[in-house]
């Protein structure tokens, strides 16, 4: 068949594009929601930063309370036991 | 094939990204000034709530004037509050043992530093969610995302307490040995009217 006029192509063409482009985005965009990439990028050292505010040590446990500086472990006229 | 819309597409795009990225840098800035900010309140109402006073109930008291000045009228902080980007829970000053043991400390004896002032403060300003990508540190630990600020500067015994440990001090040495009772007796001078008077602390 012989296609007389190609008026038509680039549009659909960049209609078709366009949809493939928009999904794959929206693809990723949920990806990473969903899977908390970004959260994982910004919430660990978050949770490190908050350690270092509360206890001044630099990680992400739970239970630092031996580390504060205020335990007499920490602290340089510690008494040996 | 006409190409001209697409650096509008691009950069509306672009803009998106780089907008969300940049309120986030700007977003993690101004928290970790303002749990600076929330540090020093701490450290100042654990100040003052260290100065020797009649009571440990007035010293508590001190302690909590002084916070309350400080968050009514910092100007950083006090617009931090007020917009709600920040929410500070003030703690009180007192013994934190229960806080630490609750954090996995272990004491292996009676020796126990965690004494002064803490505060909770929350950072609703970090949770927000970037356009395309999610949220920041919303649901990862806490919700909303908060911080445990404290300062531990131990506490001056109060006046009250010396006058008790100086008539421990007495009692003890009157029990210690019979001649110090003779001594008291010499002089005309009982446990009775025994005054403990303290000069600059204990």
């Amino acid at each position: 068949m012989k296609i007389k006029n190609n008026k038509g192509q680039a549009m659909l063409e960049m209609l078709l594009l366009t949809v493939l482009i928009f999904g794959a985005w929206t693809g990723v965009s949920t990806l990473l929601r969903n899977n908390g990439t970004f959260e994982s990028i910004f919430g660990t050292p978050w949770d490190r930063l908050v350690n270092t505010i509360e206890f001044g040590v630099p990680n992400t446990k739970n239970n630092n309370g031996n580390l504060h500086p205020a335990h007499a472990d920490r602290h340089s006229t510690r008494i040996s036991h | 094939m006409n190409q001209s819309g697409q650096g509008t597409l691009d950069f509306l795009l672009a803009t998106v990204l780089i907008v969300g990225t940049s309120t986030l840098v700007m977003a993690i800035t101004i928290a970790l000034t303002l749990s600076e900010v929330v540090q020093y309140v701490s450290f100042s109402g654990a100040r003052s709530y260290f100065a020797a006073d009649k009571t440990s109930q007035e010293q508590e008291l001190a302690a909590k004037a002084q916070v309350e000045v400080l968050l009514k009228n910092l100007p950083y902080l006090k617009g931090a509050v007020e917009s709600g980007w920040i929410k500070v829970t003030p703690g009180g000053a007192r013994n934190y043992r229960d806080y630490a043991e609750s954090k996995g400390a272990v004491f292996t004896n009676d020796r126990n530093q965690f004494v002064g002032y803490q505060m909770t403060v929350d950072l609703p300003l970090l949770s927000f969610k970037i356009p395309l990508l999610g949220n920041v540190v919303q649901s990862r630990s806490d919700n909303p995302v908060r911080v445990t600020v404290s300062s531990f500067l131990l506490r001056e015994p109060t006046s009250d307490e010396c006058v008790r440990f100086n008539n421990r001090v007495y009692e003890a040495i009157m029990n210690k040995d019979v001649t110090y009772q003779s001594a008291n007796l010499k002089s005309n001078i009982t446990p009775a009217v025994f005054t403990a008077i303290n000069d600059n602390g204990c």
